[in-house]
């Protein structure tokens, strides 16, 4: 988080590092694509677990339609788990620590729920939907629900952001107090989280996608 | 994979709180660009505030009624 040792004049720190991930990961990922076997090696397990594990997990929510989403999902949890992860290497610095990456990251979300949500239930239906059920206060209640649909762009993002940033901080001051041995805590500290994070954020995008999917059915049942 | 179900759907309980606070701050945002744009300072951000502190309460209300369901 001091300053990535990988210093492009004019561009920020964030930018450089998400390209040299995107890098790594590409290449790591073609590698591995080539390579794949039938009885699959360590690494291979690892990722294939993965992969089943967020199948499952969009089934789960979505039923088979969910599988739509899997590259959309797979990829925002790689980005994310490589990117938070980033900074545990001296060194580097975490692209996601920097608002910019993390508000990036929500407006895919943002946009992809929506998108499914007009496509589910035409254009007119779905801001019907925000209109509300009863017809004479529904200047009143759009506004509101527009404001409720920002707020889960900006809990989206802040979270991830503040999170990551916090803990790199929490390791810098340790490192500034005590340079010796405690910091590896706030390091455990930034490991674990990268995880939590990573999972929150895709559950998160998995649960807004399904809602917007399936909102009208439940408008019915509830008024 | 009933379990993992239950799981997801508690994951969105967790957003309620922050939820709440954004909206306001959203509510509060708009309110004061527009007061900007129009120059009627005081009012319209008052306005937007209240729709703001509408749209959390609508938040938990709405994950209230999916855990009370």
């Amino acid at each position: 988080m001091e300053g990535s040792v990988i210093k492009i004049v004019g561009i920020p720190d964030h930018v450089t590092m998400t390209w040299l991930m995107m890098a790594v990961v590409l290449t790591f990922a073609y590698i591995l694509g080539k390579n794949l076997k039938k009885f699959p090696d360590r690494v291979q397990v690892i990722f294939e677990s993965l992969t089943s594990f967020i199948v499952y997990t969009l089934e789960d929510a979505m039923g088979s339609y969910g599988r739509k989403f899997f590259p959309l999902i797979a990829g925002l949890a790689v980005f994310i788990l490589v990117g938070n992860l980033m900074g545990l290497i001296p060194g580097l610095a975490q692209p996601t620590a920097n608002l910019n990456t993390t508000l990036a990251l929500a407006i895919i979300s943002f946009l992809v729920y929506n998108y499914e949500g007009i496509k589910k239930h035409g254009f007119i239906n779905y801001f019907k939907h925000f209109a509300g059920p009863i017809p004479w206060m529904a200047p009143l209640m759009f506004p509101i629900e527009v404001v409720s649909h920002l707020s889960r762009i900006l809990s989206l993002s802040f979270r991830l952001f503040g999170n990551m940033f916090g803990d790199e901080m929490v390791v810098m001051v340790l490192l500034m107090l005590v340079p010796f041995l405690v910091p590896v805590a706030g390091e455990f500290i930034v490991f674990a989280n990268s995880f939590l994070q990573t999972f929150i954020f895709c559950i998160l995008t998995v649960v807004y996608i399904a809602t917007a999917i399936e909102e009208h059915e439940e408008e019915h049942v509830g008024y | 994979m009933g379990k993992l179900k239950d799981y997801i759907e508690r994951t969105s309980y967790m957003m309620v709180g922050v939820q709440f606070a954004l909206a306001i701050f959203i509510g509060l945002a708009i309110g004061y660009w527009l007061d900007k744009q129009f120059h009627t300072f005081p009012w319209l951000t008052i306005f937007w505030f209240f729709i703001g502190l509408a749209a959390g309460f609508k938040n938990v209300y709405r994950e209230l009624k999916k855990i009370s369901k």
